[in-house]
Parts: C-alpha cells; structure tokens; sequence
C-alpha cells in the first residue's frame, strides 16, 4: 500500500499564510463599517485602508502559495 | 434601510473572518487539500469578492446626494435646492422633480459620453482627495464651462424645449456648444447670494 502523502508547510509559508489572513481580517474589519455608512470619509476608507489591506493579504496569500517548501 | 448587497457582502465577510481566525491561529491546517481550498476560499475568492461587491456598493452610494452633501464644500450648493424662487435652475429642478431628489447633484453633473461615468468617478476621488485635507478651492469651481449635452439628456426632443419660441433662432449654436444654455437660464446655484433669497420647506 502506498503511505498516504501529507504535504508539510514551510515556516516561511506558515508565515506567509498567518499574515495574509491577519491582513485580509484587519481589511474586512476596516471596510465592514464603510458599508453602512454613505459619506465620503467612508469611501476613502473602503478604498485606501481597507483595499490596501485585503489587496496585500491577497497577494501575500499567492505569495505563500508559489513560495517553495524547505 | 439595507440593501440586498450589503447584507450579503456582510455574510461574505462573516464567513471570511471565521475561517481566517482559524488560519491565524492554525496555518498548518492548509496543508492538507480540504485546508488548502479553504485558505484559497478565505484568503483569495471571498476577500476579491468583497473587494468587487463593496465598489459596486460605494459606486452606487457615490451616486446619491447625501453623499454628495456629505463633503462641507458643497453643502451651500445642497442649500441652493430649497431656494424659494422658481428662477433658479437647480432649484426648480429638484422641487418640481424634473431629476430624481435622492441622485439630484448626479442627475445634472455626469459627463453624458462615452466614457463619462468612469472620468466623473476619476475626478470624485480627488474631490473626496481634497475635501479630506480641506485643499478643495473656494468657491468651487466647474472645470470646463456646463456643457448644453447634460441639458440635452432630457431636453432635446421635449415639447417644452423644441416649440418654445424663444429657444428657435439659438437651436443650431446650442446644438454645437457655441451659445450656452446658461446664457439665458443664468440663475443657478449662486451660493453666495442665497441668504437674500426665502427658503422652501418641503415639510410645510
């Protein structure tokens, strides 16, 4: 029988993975009242803080998945 | 009152916090296929999903006059809507409702071309830019004279327009932008001469 395959993740990608949720969290958190609120403080909020924020934690994200394990 | 949208990006969002709390706490759990679709779902589909459905939200909330009014600067031009005078254009717009009240300052203010809408929502970004460090400039200004075309969105081809005598010998120059509406119609939002003018409650 072949042994089942567990892939192992690096600590670099652990890491990777941790600040990407970490950062989309903290978007989400910024953007969730921006929601309901309609005024232009809100829309500069949704779209500098919490864009940046989900958009760096997407990209971390991918940057952990192509990151090669140790 | 909630719309639809934002009841379901704040499901969205609900979702995506639960699963990333266990991945902060437990990254390793994404070694694993099942905990490897999870973080895609959590860290990639639903954030872009969010991201996409919260710009469409702002997008639509940017159309209203609330928004509009929500910027100091432009309060007096709110102000100028309820002037008790039926001379003035953007008052007698609104009152009458001749443009919807709750999208008025968008109804008279969108570039109608081509590509109008997404040059507004480029130009609204730095007025939100200037309004937030209070660098707007005052009085505010158009940035090109007010093209005939926005008046033409509902005008041209009414009977209003097309039979009243006065418009006939200025048709072709309004047409082609050499004569302007505002040439005649020239009350408009006059900020700075609205405390000599009564005010009109909609409550009474």
């Amino acid at each position: 029988m072949i042994p089942r395959h567990r892939s192992r993740l690096s600590g670099r990608q652990t890491g990777g993975l941790r600040w990407a949720a970490t950062f989309i969290a903290l978007g989400i958190v910024v953007e969730l009242p921006t929601l309901f609120w309609n005024h232009t403080v809100s829309f500069l909020l949704f779209l500098g803080p919490g864009t940046l924020l989900v958009g760096s934690g997407m990209v971390l994200y991918l940057w952990s998945v192509v990151t090669r394990s140790e | 009152m909630l719309s639809g949208l934002t009841v379901v990006l704040v499901l969205l969002a609900a979702v995506n916090l639960g699963i990333n709390a266990v991945l902060m706490r437990r990254p390793e759990t994404a070694a694993t296929v099942g905990g490897r679709v999870l973080a895609l779902v959590a860290l990639f589909v639903l954030p872009g999903l969010l991201l996409l459905g919260g710009a469409n939200l702002h997008y639509k909330q940017a159309q209203t006059t609330e928004f509009c009014l929500s910027c100091h600067a432009i309060k007096p031009f709110g102000d100028s809507l309820f002037v008790d005078d039926a001379r003035f254009l953007p008052a007698s717009h609104f009152q009458n409702k001749r443009i919807p009240a709750d999208r008025a300052c968008y109804a008279c203010h969108t570039d109608y071309t081509m590509f109008g809408d997404v040059d507004d929502k480029l130009r609204g970004v730095r007025h939100l830019w200037h309004n937030f460090w209070g660098t707007a400039s005052a009085p505010i200004q158009l940035y090109e004279p007010y093209p005939n075309r926005a008046c033409f969105q509902c005008h041209q081809g009414a009977r209003s327009y097309e039979e009243q005598i006065e418009h006939a010998p200025f048709k072709e120059k309004l047409l082609t932008g050499a004569n302007s509406c505002l040439m005649c119609h020239n009350l408009v939002h006059e900020v700075d001469k609205l405390d000599r003018f009564g005010s009109w409650n909609p409550e009474v």
